[in-house]
């Protein structure tokens, strides 16, 4: 029996700018080993993006950048149908939010958006954002073991 | 998948942004990812190009964007604002790519961004 795609994925990275691209090819590769259909996998991808540069736009304060942490996971729902849960998490304190961040503004409402759920929760230790995303159709051609 | 080690990460890789004259208007065209880390260039590219057309229309080609998150459709905002301060038009060719299309539809930003399919619709207007 061959090995399958893999049902769930990890990446950590120091939060920089450069990180939001980085997790983002991760997160296409798994998808896409995945079989994900492209429109949902485009929205997996924006959702996550935004939760990612949350964190490093205003995690961690000091020069020294905190680690960006991406967790995912594949579900079953039964009858072929899946979706996937990602958590993003960061360890450090967010710095308020400066009135001018229109980032910020459409983030939110961007990942709501394209995700079934999403959860922003955040501590003095850190911030950890869950999104759960549309369940997908399986794919019409050969099997997914 | 481009393989890209850490460490050597260059917002020049991510994206490609040229701009030229065409037809008495200002063309910038983008090809590639606008996120956190390339947005800068996007909005460096931007103010070249109203410096450069003086009034003239700018157009911004989007066609071969890849990824738009919320920093880039930022930079389109500010972009836009930054055109009406200098009173020249600024128009943006986005044809029919989902990854442009759908975050610029998601955050009602069409009703803001003066949109075109093609270049030559956008010289035409």
């Amino acid at each position: 029996m061959s090995d399958g795609p893999p049902m769930t994925l990890r990446v950590s990275l120091p939060a920089l700018p450069v990180s939001d691209s980085l997790i983002r090819d991760r997160l296409r590769q798994w998808l896409r080993a995945l079989r994900w259909p492209a429109g949902q996998l485009g929205d997996v991808l924006l959702a996550a993006s935004e939760a990612v540069s949350n964190s490093i736009d205003h995690a961690y304060r000091s020069r020294v950048p905190g680690l960006v942490e991406i967790e995912g996971r594949l579900r079953h729902e039964g009858r072929g149908y899946r979706l996937v849960e990602l958590m993003i998490r960061d360890y450090g304190a967010w710095r308020p939010v400066p009135t001018n961040a229109e980032n910020r503004r459409r983030g939110i409402p961007l990942m709501r958006a394209c995700m079934d759920e999403v959860s922003i929760e955040g501590t003095e230790h850190g911030t950890e954002i869950k999104l759960r995303s549309r369940s997908v159709p399986p794919p019409l051609t050969g099997r997914l073991d | 998948m481009v393989e890209r080690s850490f460490g050597e990460p260059a917002a020049e890789q991510l994206v490609d942004i040229s701009r030229q004259w065409v037809d008495g208007a200002v063309v910038v065209r983008v090809a590639g990812e606008l996120d956190t880390l390339t947005t800068p260039r996007l909005r460096q590219a931007v103010a070249e190009a109203l410096d450069d057309a003086a009034g003239a229309v700018v157009i911004l080609d989007l066609t071969k964007v890849t990824f738009l998150g919320s920093p880039g459709l930022a930079a389109l905002v500010e972009a836009v604002s930054k055109a009406r301060r200098r009173g020249g038009p600024l128009r943006m060719v986005v044809d029919n790519a989902r990854q442009v299309i759908r975050p610029i539809e998601l955050t009602g930003l069409d009703d803001v961004l003066a949109l075109y399919e093609t270049v030559d619709e956008a010289l035409a207007h």
